[in-house]
């Protein structure tokens, strides 16, 4: 209960500070920035809860991500629905059409896994090429989409739409910080750590995962729908691989042992675009090579690495063992998430 | 809290190895049963079809007159039967009272919460009082994967116990353990038998211990039941003595 009161209160500081914020900074670039950041960082977290948390190595998340764009844009431009019932459909939709996709791909594991959820995204991917009466094809939604005043809300004011943003990216991140330190929480952790010994204490380990499919892949929409007002369009490129692989990477940039770890990946994904773009054209370039230094050379998230760091400098003597072993668990990482499922054979 | 087990005619075979082959063996509730045999007699093999991990390949297991075979190992759970490990199987990233705590939740079918914190008081409390009946009170802050192998035997156990089951199956549970270190393992096992009063089933290697604590014990060898009954029984069963004890001590 007071963790509670004490969690409402950081939520709700952090939107005033973004109303303070819309209010002083007139740099549109930085706003434009921050609220970029809102859209893929939840895409991030929301994968996380997948990768990091249950151990399963989705490579098709960005089908979710797409599907939340896709459909609120539809639903705007074509019906007279609000933003609220809108979006509201889309995360509905987005859930349903995760339950079957994920019915089928969470009885497998390991390679299985990630293959089958690339697969399905890519026939998606296909579909949404297929169907350019609903869906622009090849081009996508061009053209706008509207922003309907709502509750007293207008998004076409650059200040409101920006504190919007805000406001739905800590509502979700809130909303996944409790569900990954609720019961279910420890549940996908078990899932992740041993599965086969979960069985054993009396784990619906299917019901569980396919539960953690559904929630990720709305958190995805949603994420997807913030993306999708920013651009102010719905582009295939949403629900592409290379979608699904940056989030990943955002991931491993960030560091899957801390919460934020993938907002960070995330940001730093960004600035590393930005920078890239201003100076070269070889964008895969560059960022094969960051891919390269976090996973050869830091050997993990960035989060991790300064947090290991911090600890090995204020600790080094009394917990030199310990960090170490911090260190050796966070190295692997999201290989370990991945694999970890090799080692239950011991029955 | 009943409990009687009736395996009839179990058999299981691996492609053309019968790893377990016409075993028919009843388990009255609350009793210290022993499970012996040669490496490869199919002890294992025996926990893992009772427990729902393997299907037989014929025969019958029946819990109270329920029939258990073609159950998921959740449902066996719930009626009440629960096993450790021979290789203890633990949560590596939680610590050792976490874990207690999501079995518990998990017995309690509470851990489908989305909304609730973890681990709330009152599994915590269940979870220590449990954690302190197996004497890990000391550890429960540590993490899981850097506990001592005994304590991760023990955690093994404690983590069975928190179903509060019926029957414990326990696959040597003093594996890899000095003598000291054995014998302080089964005294706490005996104590836990007397606090909880389930039905026990271990698998064991060493004959003192077997002797000293079973008061029922089956040998099979090769697949086979190859003699059963109470300790002094089967230590006088000339089968025995040239198949096993002869060659282990
Ligand atoms: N899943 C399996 N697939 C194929 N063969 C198996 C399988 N599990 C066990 N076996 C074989 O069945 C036989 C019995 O194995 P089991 O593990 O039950 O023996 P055990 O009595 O527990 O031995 P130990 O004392 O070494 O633990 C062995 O020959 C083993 O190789
Ligand atoms: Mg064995």
């Amino acid at each position: 209960m007071k963790g509670t009161l004490k969690e409402v209160a950081v939520v709700v500081t952090i939107i005033a500070g973004a109303v303070i914020f819309s209010g002083l900074v007139e740099s549109g670039s930085v706003r434009d920035s921050i609220i970029r950041l809102c859209g893929v960082g939840l895409f991030a977290l929301s994968l996380n809860l997948l990768v990091g948390y249950t151990g399963l190595l989705s490579f098709g998340h960005a089908m979710f991500f797409g599907l939340g764009a896709y459909t609120f844009a539809i639903l705007l431009r074509t019906t007279g629905f609000g933003i609220p019932l809108a979006a509201a459909c889309s995360i509905a939709l987005s859930g349903a059409v995760a339950a079957v996709v994920g019915a089928i791909c969470v009885r497998l594991t390991h390679v299985y896994f990630a293959f089958l959820t690339l697969a399905i995204q890519m026939l998606f991917y296909s579909l949404l090429i297929a169907c350019s009466g609903l869906t622009g094809g090849e081009q996508g939604l061009i053209g706008g989409i509207p922003r309907p005043k709502f509750l007293g809300v207008d998004l076409m004011q650059p200040g409101e739409y920006f504190v919007f943003n805000i406001a739905i990216f800590v509502a979700a991140a809130w909303a996944l910080w409790r569900i990954v330190r609720s019961p279910f929480g420890a549940a996908l952790r078990m899932i992740r750590d041993n599965p086969q010994r979960a069985v054993f204490l009396g784990v619906d380990v299917y019901r569980t995962k396919l539960a953690a499919f559904v929630l990720a892949s709305a958190f995805a929409a949603i994420a997807g729908m913030l993306t999708a007002l920013y651009v102010s369009g719905a582009y295939p490129n949403f629900a592409f691989w290379t979608m699904s692989g940056e989030g990943l990477f955002m991931i491993m940039l960030g560091g899957v042992n801390g919460f934020a770890g993938p907002v960070v990946g995330a940001g730093l994904l960004l600035l590393l675009d930005t920078v890239v773009n201003a100076y070269t054209a070889h964008r895969g370039l560059f960022l094969g090579l960051a891919i390269l230094v976090t996973s050869l050379g830091l050997r993990k998230g960035v989060v991790d690495f300064v947090r290991d760091a911090s600890d090995g400098r204020f600790a080094s003597e009394r917990t030199g063992g310990r960090s170490k072993e911090r260190a050796s668990g966070a190295q692997s990482g999201l290989h370990e998430a991945a694999i970890q499922q090799s080692n239950t054979e011991g029955v | 809290m009943r409990g009687h087990l009736q395996i009839s005619n179990l058999t299981k075979s691996f492609g053309g190895l019968n790893a377990i082959r016409d075993v028919t063996m009843a388990l009255e509730p609350g009793v210290r049963a022993a499970v012996i045999g040669p490496n490869g007699a199919g002890k294992t093999t025996l926990f893992n079809m009772i427990t729902g991990h393997l299907s037989p390949t014929a025969g019958s297991i029946r819990l109270d007159e329920g029939e258990l075979i073609g159950l998921r190992p959740g449902a066996i759970v719930r009626r009440g039967i629960s096993r450790a490990f021979q290789v203890a199987s633990l949560f590596g990233t939680f610590t050792v009272r976490e874990a207690m705590a999501a079995a518990v939740l998990s017995h309690r079918q509470r851990l489908f919460d989305l909304i609730g914190a973890f681990p709330a008081p009152a599994a915590f409390e269940h979870a220590r009082h449990i954690l302190s009946l197996i004497g890990l009170s000391d550890v429960e802050k540590s993490r899981c994967d850097t506990l001592s192998h005994g304590d991760r035997k023990l955690l093994d156990i404690a983590l069975a116990l928190a179903l509060e089951p019926r029957i414990l199956l326990l696959d040597e549970p003093t594996a890899g353990m000095g003598r000291d270190e054995s014998r302080l393992m089964i005294d706490r096992i005996y104590r836990l038998w007397e606090a909880e009063g389930m039905s026990l089933v271990f698998i064991e290697h060493d004959m003192d211990i077997v002797f000293g604590i079973a008061e029922q014990v089956f040998v099979l060898r090769n697949g086979a039941l190859l003699a059963s009954g109470e300790p002094a029984e089967v230590r006088r069963h000339p089968q025995v003595i040239e198949a096993y004890l002869g060659s282990a001590t």
